[in-house]
């Protein structure tokens, strides 16, 4: 039955899924779904708010509105389902994007060996995240840009002499990002930094698309002419695509 | 590197914005963390109408925080506090969440009670909050748990002995609080759903139940709506 009570309300506008919110949840009423914070189901969460204080972004509020009561055998059944439940699923096959694979150490082991390259940082600027990157940060202007997805320097090694050398660098993930907000900070950027060139590096998995997707329609919208690489790394590290679309 | 939330470079256009001054409509600009700003045509200092304050419910600063700010939003001192103690029961009941949706109720009840009692509102919902922490205790007269939460979240004295006084009565504590039956009420309201919730035959001698457990008559005409819904 649906009584008119207290219970948390997120914001999905201010909330980045960094999870905190979750930690500060004993009842397990949060999850992170596609990216963002969600109240499983509402008679998991008394509206009591210990979860407020927990997330940096304040997009959690407490409101007044009709859901149903609190239910704390649904939430000692939750939680059970919760510790029963395996931590790690790996499937025989489905999306690429969520696959977990374990790379063989022979596989590793059979590679050549090569001289170890510099390692010195060819990273000359902070911060790096897209989000966190104004339009007009100095070290944009006149800049060959660098767009990466946030899983290429992990998967690629030589991310630093390869792709960053030279280069001001952006980071972001299209899957759990926000989208629009990154479409109108690149088009702010190539309308005003005099961008001399752009390179976008994917991961080869398909969510990955949607980054030269907002490249290419903020490059559309801000009306530059700016010439334009696209770059593709396989999960294995190796780059198996490049491309110069513009 | 400082947040670039507070740091001015990494704000855009929004952070900064005018608001009309309340007493002689003059615009008057604001930056996105002044908490208060002064009407430089007629002087009045007034809140920034885009700040929320509602973060004081919960932060461990905001004693020190609150205290810069006017005089109206210092008087929501103790509504601030009902929220910080309703999270400090959760964390100590850590997962009993039986005596947490218990509690929860509870405060639900006594606040529409105590909307026609007309008692002070934030010391029945801390009480209703508090109400059954040191249950079994052998202080229970004295209320150490509670005291000990209220302590810890800095509330003023004469509000811990108000509070403490409220839930005291029901283990004989003397003197004849209206705020007490408020919350008395409002748990007798809660054990009676949990009744049903275990054996629905409950529900047909419910009139008897509110007759029995029921002191006040605006928690009586409340629970009988309440239950004739369910």
């Amino acid at each position: 039955m649906k009584i008119k009570r207290k219970i948390i309300q997120i914001d999905e506008e201010k909330c980045t899924g960094c999870g905190n919110c979750i930690i500060g949840c004993a009842e397990g009423a949060l999850a992170i779904v596609d990216g963002k914070a969600k109240v499983i189901s509402d008679n998991l969460c008394d509206g009591l708010g210990a979860c407020l204080g927990e997330c940096p972004e304040d997009a959690l509020k407490i409101v007044e509105r009709e859901a149903d009561a609190f239910d704390e055998e649904a939430v000692e059944e939750h939680l059970q389902k919760q510790t029963a439940a395996p931590k790690e699923k790996t499937m025989a096959c489905g999306c690429p994007s969520a696959q977990i694979q374990s790379f063989s150490p022979c596989a590793q082991a059979n590679q050549p060996t090569h001289a170890p390259a510099s390692d010195a940082s060819a990273l000359s600027h902070w911060p790096v995240q897209i989000r966190l990157v104004p339009p007009n940060a100095p070290f944009l202007k006149g800049a060959d840009l660098l767009v990466a997805a946030d899983c290429v320097p992990v998967a690629f090694p030589s991310f630093h002499q390869t792709l960053l050398q030279g280069k001001a660098v952006m980071l972001g993930c299209p899957k759990f990002d926000d989208a629009p907000a990154y479409l109108e900070k690149f088009s702010t950027i190539f309308k005003t930094a005099g961008i001399k060139s752009i390179t976008v590096v994917i991961m080869e998995v398909p969510c990955c698309a949607g980054l030269p997707r907002i490249v290419e329609k903020a490059l559309q919208e801000s009306g530059a002419k700016i010439p334009y690489n696209q770059v593709v790394v396989s999960t294995r590290g190796k780059i198996i695509e490049e491309r110069r679309m513009a | 590197m400082r947040c670039p939330g507070q740091d001015t470079q990494f704000w855009n256009q929004s952070a900064i914005f005018e608001a009309p001054c309340p007493k002689c409509a003059h615009m008057v600009e604001f930056f996105k963390d002044d908490t208060t700003r002064k009407c430089g045509s007629c002087g009045h200092r007034f809140v920034n109408p885009r700040m929320d304050f509602g973060c004081a419910a919960y932060c461990s600063f905001a004693e020190q925080c609150l205290g810069d700010l006017p005089p109206e939003l210092v008087a929501q001192k103790e509504d601030l506090l009902k929220d910080r103690v309703a999270v400090a029961v959760k964390r100590f009941l850590k997962s009993d969440f039986k005596r947490i949706g218990r509690a929860a109720r509870r405060a639900r009840h006594a606040e529409h009670i105590c909307q026609a009692e007309k008692g002070n509102l934030a010391a029945v919902l801390m009480a209703a909050y508090l109400w059954d922490l040191d249950a079994g205790n052998q202080d229970s007269q004295n209320l150490p748990a509670a005291r000990a939460i209220l302590s810890d979240l800095k509330a003023p004295e004469p509000l811990i002995e108000k509070v403490c006084a409220i839930i005291a009565q029901q283990h004989g504590g003397s003197g004849d609080i209206g705020e007490h039956r408020v919350v008395a009420d409002s748990a007798a309201i809660a054990d009676l759903e949990e009744a049903i919730k275990e054996d629905p035959s409950v529900q047909s001698s419910i009139n008897r139940h509110l007759q029995e457990t029921i002191k006040s008559q605006s928690g009586q005409s409340y629970a009988r709506e309440l239950f004739q819904q369910s």
